[in-house]
C-alpha cells in the first residue's frame, strides 16, 4: 500500500497523524495541479485546502482501484471546477483563517527543483489548459495515462491524442522561448 | 513545526469545528424532529379518539318507553298497593295514579295521561319524565284511553276500551323494575314509523313522541328532512315533513308526517327550557288549549287526604298564573326536589287541540311546576303566589275526598 492511502486509512482510523502527512506529502503537488486549472495559485492553494478539508471532516471512503494520488487529483479536480463554476468561497472555503504556505515560500521554485524542470513547467503555464492539465499529471506527478484519464475523466485514447498535442504545443512554447532568449 | 504541520493544524482546528457544528445542527434538527414527530402523533391519537364512533357521547336522551296496546280494562288494577288517587275525564282519558301516603306525606304531582305515550310514575316524589328516567327501580304504568270517545263514569272498568299500556324501566342501576303489569298485550304500530324520538339542531332540542294531533291544528311546514332517530329495533332513519302547531312555539312542540303518511304526530320538546312562566304559557299554547278545571289537593293537615276539585274556572287559574309572568323558569334538575313536590296539581287538559293531557303543580314553597315538554320545568313565582292560588281553589270549590289504597280507588268519589 502506497504512503498516501496507508496515511489517510490511519487517518480513518484516528490517528490525527495520518492527516498531517497527508497534507505534508501531497498539498504542494495538489495546488500546483489545481493551478494549472484555475491559474491563480492563491485561489489554488485555497481549493487545496478545501480538498484536505472535505478529508478531514466527510472522511470520503477511499477505494484502492487506483492510487491513492488519483484518487486525491480527482477530487481536487472537481474542486476546482467547483470553484470556478461558482467563483465563491464555499462553507468550507471560509479558510482566511488558514496559513498560506504561498505567501511565505515560491510553491513552483521549491517543488520544482532543477533548472530545466522549472523553465519547462514556466513553459506549460502558458499552454492551454487541458495541455498543461496533462503535461503536468505525466511529468511532474508521473501518473500512468490510466490515471491521467482517471483524473481527467477522459478516455485512455483522449489521453493519449492530448499527451501528443500538449507535447506538440509545449516544444513550441519552449522554442519561442529560446529564441526570445 | 514546519509550514506544513502547521497548515495540517489549521486545516484540523476547522474541520474540527465545523465536525462541532454539524453535531450541534444534526442534535437540534433530531430533537426538533423527535417533538414535532411526538406531537404528530399526539394529534393524530386525538383525532383518533375524536372520530372514534364508540367513543361519541351519545345525545342525553331520556328513557323512551316501547308502546303496546292493551285490550283490557284492567290495567289499572295492577297499580301498586299504596296507589291512592285516580281520576276520569269526559275526553276519553284516563289516568292511574299512585302515591306514597307514607309518614312524610310526600304527594305525587303528575297526573296525567293520554291515548298517546305518556307517562306517569310511582315514584314517590315529584313524578316528571325526568325524574322517573332517573330514579332507579321506577316502573311506570300508565293507561290511556284510545280514540274512542267514553263516557266520565266512576266505575273504573267503563273507562277504556283500549288502554295503551306505557312500560319504563331505567336502565341505570342495571336491573329491570319489578313487573306490576299482567294485562294481555298485543303490538301497536305507532304510526310515526317507530321514532321514539329526533333531535333538531335549528331548533335546539331533542324532541320526543308524545301524541297525535289532528291535521288540523297543524300550521306551518318548517321543513323536509331525514330523521335519525332510536327505535326499539335501533336507529332507524326515514323521510319526515315537520311542522309547527298552530298555536304552539316549535320549540315547544312540532307535528311530524312521516313518509307518505297522512297522519301527523306530535314531538313536545324535552330540552325546551324558556326565561319565565309567561313565555312557557305564551309559547306552549296554555293559555290557547289548556283546560285547568280539575286539581288534586293534598290536605297534610290531618293526616293524609288527598281531595279532587272540578269545575274550576280556567281562566281564573291562567289569569293568576299570567300574574307571575316574570317567574324563572328552572328545570328539575337546578331545583331541589321539596320544590317540585306538589301540594296541589292542577290538571293541564290539552284535549281541545291534542289528546294529551299534563299538569301544573302548586308547591306552597313557591313554585309552580310542569311536566307539559316532559322535561320538567319549574317556575319561581313565590310562596304568596303559591298559597294564592291554592287557597283560590280550596276555598271557592267543593273538593271531594278520595280514598286511597284500594283496588279501583283511581276515580273520583
Amino acid at each position: 500500500m502506497e504512503n498516501g492511502a496507508s496515511s489517510y486509512l490511519r487517518f480513518l482510523s484516528g490517528e490525527k497523524e495520518g492527516f498531517a502527512e497527508l497534507v505534508r506529502e501531497y498539498k504542494d503537488g495538489l495546488t500546483l495541479f489545481i493551478n494549472t486549472i484555475i491559474r491563480d495559485i492563491h485561489i489554488s492553494e485555497e481549493a487545496a485546502n478545501e480538498v484536505f478539508l472535505k478529508l478531514y471532516v466527510d472522511k470520503p471512503k477511499y477505494k484502492a482501484g487506483y492510487s491513492f494520488k488519483t484518487w486525491l487529483y480527482t477530487i481536487g479536480k472537481n474542486t476546482a471546477i467547483n470553484y470556478m463554476k461558482k467563483f465563491r468561497r464555499t462553507a468550507y472555503s471560509s479558510v482566511d483563517d488558514l496559513c498560506y504556505i504561498s505567501d511565505e515560500t515560491d510553491i513552483e521554485a521549491d517543488y520544482i527543483k532543477s533548472e530545466q524542470n522549472l523553465l519547462i513547467h514556466q513553459a506549460i503555464k502558458a499552454l492551454k489548459t487541458e495541455y498543461a492539465q496533462v503535461l503536468y499529471l505525466v511529468y511532474f506527478e508521473e501518473l500512468s495515462n490510466d490515471e491521467v484519464s482517471k483524473v481527467m475523466g477522459r478516455s485512455r485514447k483522449q489521453v493519449s491524442d492530448l499527451i501528443y498535442c500538449a507535447k506538440k504545443a509545449l516544444r513550441a512554447e519552449l522554442e519561442r522561448r529560446d529564441s526570445n532568449g | 513545526m514546519d509550514k506544513y504541520d502547521r497548515c495540517a493544524a489549521a486545516l484540523m482546528e476547522l474541520g474540527d469545528s465545523i465536525i462541532e457544528e454539524k453535531k450541534k445542527k444534526s442534535a437540534l434538527i433530531r430533537r426538533v424532529s423527535f417533538s414535532v414527530s411526538g406531537l404528530c402523533a399526539a394529534a393524530l391519537l386525538c383525532f383518533g379518539i375524536w372520530k372514534t364512533p364508540a367513543l361519541q357521547k351519545p345525545p342525553e336522551i331520556p328513557q323512551v318507553p316501547e308502546i303496546a296496546a292493551v285490550t283490557t280494562a284492567a290495567a289499572e288494577t295492577s297499580a301498586p298497593a299504596k296507589s291512592t288517587a285516580c281520576m276520569t275525564t269526559a275526553a276519553e282519558v284516563k289516568t292511574t295514579r299512585t302515591s306514597d301516603n307514607s309518614a312524610s306525606g310526600v304527594q305525587t304531582t303528575a297526573a296525567a295521561s293520554e291515548s298517546r305515550p305518556v307517562s306517569t310514575h310511582t315514584a314517590p316524589v315529584n313524578t316528571a319524565v325526568q325524574q322517573a328516567a332517573q330514579t332507579g327501580a321506577v316502573e311506570t304504568i300508565v293507561t290511556a284511553a284510545s280514540t274512542a270517545p267514553v263516557q266520565t263514569t266512576q266505575a273504573a272498568e267503563e273507562t277504556t276500551q283500549a288502554v295503551t299500556t306505557e312500560k319504563q324501566s331505567s336502565p341505570a342501576d342495571g336491573e329491570s323494575a319489578p313487573s306490576q303489569q299482567e294485562s294481555p298485550v298485543e303490538a301497536e304500530e305507532p304510526g310515526t314509523e317507530g321514532y321514539n324520538y329526533f333531535t333538531m339542531d335549528e331548533l335546539g332540542g331533542t324532541y320526543i313522541l308524545t301524541s297525535s294531533i289532528d291535521p288540523a291544528f297543524v300550521d306551518d311546514h318548517i321543513k323536509n328532512t331525514v330523521l335519525t332517530g332510536t327505535s326499539s329495533q335501533g336507529e332507524i332513519q326515514s323521510r319526515a315533513a315537520i311542522y309547527s302547531v298552530q298555536g304552539i312555539a316549535p320549540e315547544v312542540m312540532t307535528a311530524v308526517t312521516f313518509g307518505s303518511q297522512d297522519s301527523y304526530s306530535v314531538y313536545c320538546n324535552y330540552s325546551y327550557k324558556p326565561a319565565t312562566l309567561g313565555e312557557f304559557m305564551e309559547a306552549a299554547g296554555i293559555t290557547r288549549y289548556a283546560s285547568l278545571d280539575k286539581a288534586y289537593y293534598y290536605d297534610l293537615s290531618n293526616g293524609y287526604e288527598e281531595r279532587y276539585y272540578t269545575g274550576i274556572d280556567t281562566q281564573k287559574v291562567i289569569d293568576m298564573l299570567l300574574g307571575c309572568s316574570g317567574a324563572e323558569c328552572y328545570s328539575y334538575s337546578e331545583v331541589t326536589s321539596d320544590k317540585t313536590v306538589s301540594d296541589l296539581t292542577l290538571i293541564c287538559d290539552m284535549s281541545s287541540a291534542l289528546p294529551m293531557s299534563r299538569a301544573f303543580g302548586i308547591n306552597r314553597r313557591g313554585y309552580v311546576t310542569t311536566n307539559l315538554t316532559s322535561g320538567g320545568l319549574a317556575f319561581n313565582i313565590g310562596a304568596d303566589k303559591a298559597e294564592e292560588i291554592i287557597r283560590m281553589i280550596t276555598d271557592n270549590y267543593g273538593g271531594t275526598v278520595t280514598p286511597s289504597g284500594e283496588d279501583g280507588a283511581n276515580t273520583p268519589v
